[in-house]
Parts: structure tokens; sequence; C-alpha cells
């Protein structure tokens, strides 16, 4: 052999040996299922209702929200004179709650966060507009994931990450997550992350291009992409909320955007850390299309829903129970509450089309509850509602907003 | 980018030009002279990248060895090694891409991520590069490794340093002005 034609050997073997060892071990996820429960002194069933907003921007939307350790109320959502224009550029307000330090239980001044201009600066990329945020609290910082798109609509999709270690003062500069070959376009979030029992993020994400799809993004430490998992395939499912159970399981629901056959929320569950997913179902509740929320309670498979209880559009925003949830039974859903419902409003006003939508829903270490979506996509309305308010809401079957309103509490 | 920008116009428009190194100097500089220019305030290679994204490893060496061959006149790789590049790339790509995209549940590109089967593949690949002395192709292939081993890119996914869809619709190119070519030879023939 020729000299040339070792040392091309050699190039190759060493190359390849460094690569390899260079990989990265991991192992495959496990959740963190957090269920414990703050006994709070007994108060008396509370929910009240307020926008938070500020009707500063004509449009607003997609609110996300973290608790944060002190207690606060961390609201993130994006706003401008209609969505996918320009000048939307993505907000944010924190609530001080009683138990925070300030015990101010008041809300801060509206903040932008990020706009158009400063994410091209960060990315040096040119960006047609900005979409949904998803917010977490995690290694002592608030994480932003939002959606940005360069070419197209959302379809054009890529999901972009600034973080803050002083409670959204500041922010790092943006960088894209890589999550797809094809010019990286395709990815969006919307619902809440969830943490791994080794301190990894799994990012509920989904795609709006060729096949309109959910999967989960494993992401480590330091904010990479390491793996990634197919919840299913197709254009039939997208915005995906997950709820862990135990270590391997847990249950995904989903908004349902096939364009034919059943308007239900989907549903599938994993058994091995998410990394594979039974087929999807339908639940037995309806969706027009439309984004749900939902958050684990006390006990496994139980659950709390915020979603819009009608087949044909977001005229209502109805909170739904389950004791004991599995997928493929029916009766587990019981109605507890309607936050909104268009039938309810003045007659002589103008009806709008899918007024109540992206609900977005927060439970406290305290055992509460904040629940932030868009109302008639002109405010973002926060309904705050106490463990007490819940209990009775189950306790009472549905009945629990007649005696609201006939101020029997 | 400039250089790569030189590269696509030089493989995509081929000019009968004596002096191709002044050619090429023309190529550099419209391309230069493109990126630097502002559009509604932002430079232009901000769309350039937004619309087309980031180049691979392989398309910075394959754009990268076809200038400066051409400017220097001495071949850096054989034309089968570019043969073999496009029936990697081309059916690669054509494969890789739809099914990122959603067409079924099997994700090809979730390999990229843990790669020990792509970089086993890639490796034997090399070696039977390497048995055909198709110098370039090993370099390629090893170089791409450890670009990712080194997280030179912005993705933290092998994929992305095998191969870009710039890269696909170049070669998807060539290879139809081939075949238009070869047809049309046959019809004078």
């Amino acid at each position: 052999m020729t000299n040339g034609r070792i040392g091309w050997l050699i190039f190759l073997l060493a190359g390849f040996t460094f690569a390899w060892l260079m990989l990265d071990e991991y192992e495959p996820p496990e959740f963190q299922v957090v269920r414990a429960r703050t006994t709070t002194t007994q108060q008396p069933p509370l929910i009240r209702s307020e926008f938070i907003s500020g009707g500063l921007t004509k449009e607003v939307h997609s609110a996300t929200a973290v608790e944060l350790p002190d207690g606060d109320i961390g609201v993130f959502w994006y706003a401008g004179s209609r969505e996918g224009s320009k000048d939307v550029a993505i907000f944010s307000r924190f609530l001080k709650t009683q138990s925070g330090k300030d015990n101010t239980g008041s809300w801060s001044d509206v903040r932008q966060v990020i706009d158009r201009a400063g994410s091209m600066d960060g990315v040096h990329r040119h960006i047609r507009k900005l979409g949904n945020p998803l917010i977490l609290y995690y290694q002592d910082k608030l994480w932003l994931f939002y959606v940005t798109v360069s070419v197209g609509g959302w379809a054009g999709s890529s999901i972009n990450l600034i973080q803050s270690s002083d409670k959204g003062q500041s922010w790092s500069r943006p960088r894209r997550l890589i999550t797809s070959p094809f010019l990286n376009i395709s990815t969006l979030v919307k619902e809440r992350a969830v943490i791994t029992a080794d301190g990894s993020i799994l990012l509920p994400v989904y795609h709006e291009f060729l096949g309109k799809f959910p999967e989960l993004l494993y992401i480590d430490s330091q904010g990479e992409v390491i793996d990634k998992y197919r919840i299913s395939h197709g254009r039939e499912a997208i915005q995906p909320v997950v709820l862990p159970q135990s270590k391997e399981e847990a249950i995904v629901l989903l908004r349902n955007v096939k364009a034919t056959g059943s308007h239900r929320i989907l549903t599938s569950q994993t058994r091995n850390g998410g990394e594979n997913w039974q087929p999807l179902s339908d639940l037995a509740l309806p969706n027009p299309n439309a984004a749900v929320s939902s958050v684990s309670l006390d006990r496994p498979n139980e659950l709390l829903l915020v979603f819009n209880n009608d087949e044909k559009g977001r005229t209502d925003l109805t909170l739904a129970y389950a004791a004991d949830y599995h997928p493929g039974l029916s009766g587990q859903w019981q109605i507890l509450y309607e936050f909104e419902n268009e039938n309810n409003e003045n007659p002589e006003e103008e009806k709008l089309h899918n007024p109540y939508s992206y609900p977005f829903l927060v439970k406290t270490r305290a055992g509460d509850f904040h629940l932030f979506y868009s109302w008639k996509r002109q405010y973002i309305k926060h309904v705050f509602f106490n463990r007490a308010a819940l209990d009775k809401m189950i306790t009472m079957k549905g009945n629990f907003k007649l005696q609201q309103e006939r101020g029997q509490n | 980018m400039v250089v790569l920008l030189t590269a696509v116009i030089h493989l995509l428009l081929p000019v009968a030009v004596e002096n191709k190194a002044i050619y090429i100097f023309l190529a550099f500089l419209l391309s230069l002279s493109f990126l630097l220019t502002q559009v509604n305030e932002v430079p232009a290679f901000y769309y350039l990248r937004g619309y087309i994204g980031d180049l691979s490893v392989t398309a910075t060496l394959f754009f990268s060895a076809s200038v400066i061959q051409s400017v220097r006149g001495k071949a850096l790789y054989q034309p089968v090694e570019k043969k073999y590049l496009m029936l990697l790339v081309i059916p690669g790509g054509l494969f890789l891409y739809p099914m990122a995209l959603g067409v079924s549940q099997f994700d090809p590109y979730r390999l990229g991520y843990q790669p020990q089967i792509l970089l086993s593949v890639l490796f034997l690949a090399g070696l039977y590069f390497w048995y055909k002395q198709y110098y370039f192709l090993v370099f390629v292939l090893t170089s791409a490794g450890l670009c990712f081993s080194l997280g030179l890119l912005e993705s933290n996914n092998l994929w992305d340093y095998l191969l870009d869809p710039m890269l696909l619709l170049v070669f998807l190119t060539m290879a139809l002005m081939s075949a238009l070519k070869a047809g049309i030879n046959q019809v004078w023939e």
C-alpha cells in the first residue's frame, strides 16, 4: 500500500473512532410524577376571573403560564394587530400571589419579551412572524420556547428558545431547536413540557406541514435536542397535552384535526416513558378542532380537563373531571363547570367565530388552579379557582355554577 | 456562504468562457454584493438563511471542491465519486424528508440524534470507498462525522451534517440536466 492510501485509512479510522467516542450516552426517559398536595387552610370555595392582557394590542392569543418557586405565576402570550402579522410579539405578566414574598396578590405591568426584530438578530435569519409561546421553569431559569416562521404559514414554523435567570427582566439571545431535516420547518409548541426523572425535558410539539401529528422532543439540561419520539403520524392530531401517571406511563390528550370522521378529543398512552405510543383513539368528549388543556390531580389517572364542549365551534369553555381515567372506557368524564358559554351572553351582542380558545391550565403546589385562555382574541382571561371550589364542583356534579350564580358558595 | 453561492451559480449556470478564474471571480462578486445588500433593513443573507437553511458538511465540501477544481483545473474528485455522492444524496433525501415530515410512524431523522447505527453505516461506506480509492468520499464522510461530534453546525443531528435540501435540489437539477443531455444526444445520434 502507498503512504497516501495508508494515510486515508488512518484518517478514516481515527475520524470515526473519535466521533464514536464523543457520542453521549443517555438513558431512556422516565417521567417525574409530582403528586404532593399541600394541605392548605380550610378556605371557602372561590372562583374569580379577570382580564390580564391589558388591551395594548388589537389581538392576543395562546397564553402559557408557570408557577415559580416563590408561588408567583408567570404568564406569557403573543399579541399584535392580528395573528401572523409582522408586529406580533411575545408579552409577559407576573402575578404576585398571596403566598409570595411580596404578599401583594397583584399583577406586574405587561412587558414585551421578544419581537420579530429581536428574534432575527438572535438567529441571523429572516423571520416573518412569531407564534405560540410555551413557558417552563427549570434549573432556576425561565425557559421560553416560542414559534417563529421564516417561510410560508404555520407549516413553516421552527421552535426557538430564550432563557431568563432574573424572572423575566432580561433574556438570553434566541437560538433555534433543530427538529426537522427539511429546512427545520414544521414544528410548533403549545402545551406544557414534562420534566423527566433524570432532569431532562420532554417537550410536546406538533407538525403542520406534510403531516399534522404530535411528537415529543427529548431535550437535555443544556437545551439540546437529544432524541424525539413520534406519538402518531398522518393528519389527525396536534397540540399534545402529556400527563405522566407513573415513571413509565403517560396519557396524551390531543386536538382533533381530522378532515373527516369523529370530532372528539383524541388520546393515546405510553408505557415506556414516551418512546412508543398506542394508536390514537377517541375520548368521549367533543372537539371542534380546538386546543385542550389538562392537569393530573392527586391520584393516578385522576385528571382535570378544560375544553370546548361542542363539536362545531369554540363557543364555550368547560371543565371536566375524571376520577380514574382509562382510555377506551366510556362514562368516565364528569362535566363540572362552564367558564364561558356564548349562549349565556346578551343575544343582541355580535357573535364572534370561535370566541373562547387555547386554554392553559396550571395546578399550583398548594393545590389551587389558574386557567388562562383567549377571550374573543381580544384579551387573555385569567380564572382562579381553589381546591375547595374543585372539591365542591365534584361533589355537586355540575350544579356548582348554578349555586355560584345564586351567590351560594 | 459567498463561496457556496458562487459554487451553485457555477454548477447550475455553466458558461463557456476561456478564463474560468474570471468567471468564478464575477460569480463571487455577484454573490457577495447580493448577500450584503440590505432588504427591508435586513441583510439579504438573513433571507437566504431563512429560506434555504444552512448547508451540510457534504454540500460545503462538494461545492467548495467544485469551485476550487474549476479554478485550478485539477480534479479534486473523480466523476464516479460525484455519481456515488448523487446516488447517496438523492434517494437519501427523497426518503428522509417525507418520512421525517410525518408520512409514516417511522421517523428516520431520529436515527441522527443518537447516531450509533448511522455512524456504523457511514463507517462501512467509508471503508468501501477507501477500498475503491474514492478518497474524496472518504474525506466527506469522515469530515461529516467529525464535524457532528464537534457540534460545528447548529444542529445536533447527524443527518444535517450529511445532506440538506439545497444539495438535494442541486443534485436533482444536475441529474435532470444530464438526463436531458443524454436524451438529446441520443436523438441526434
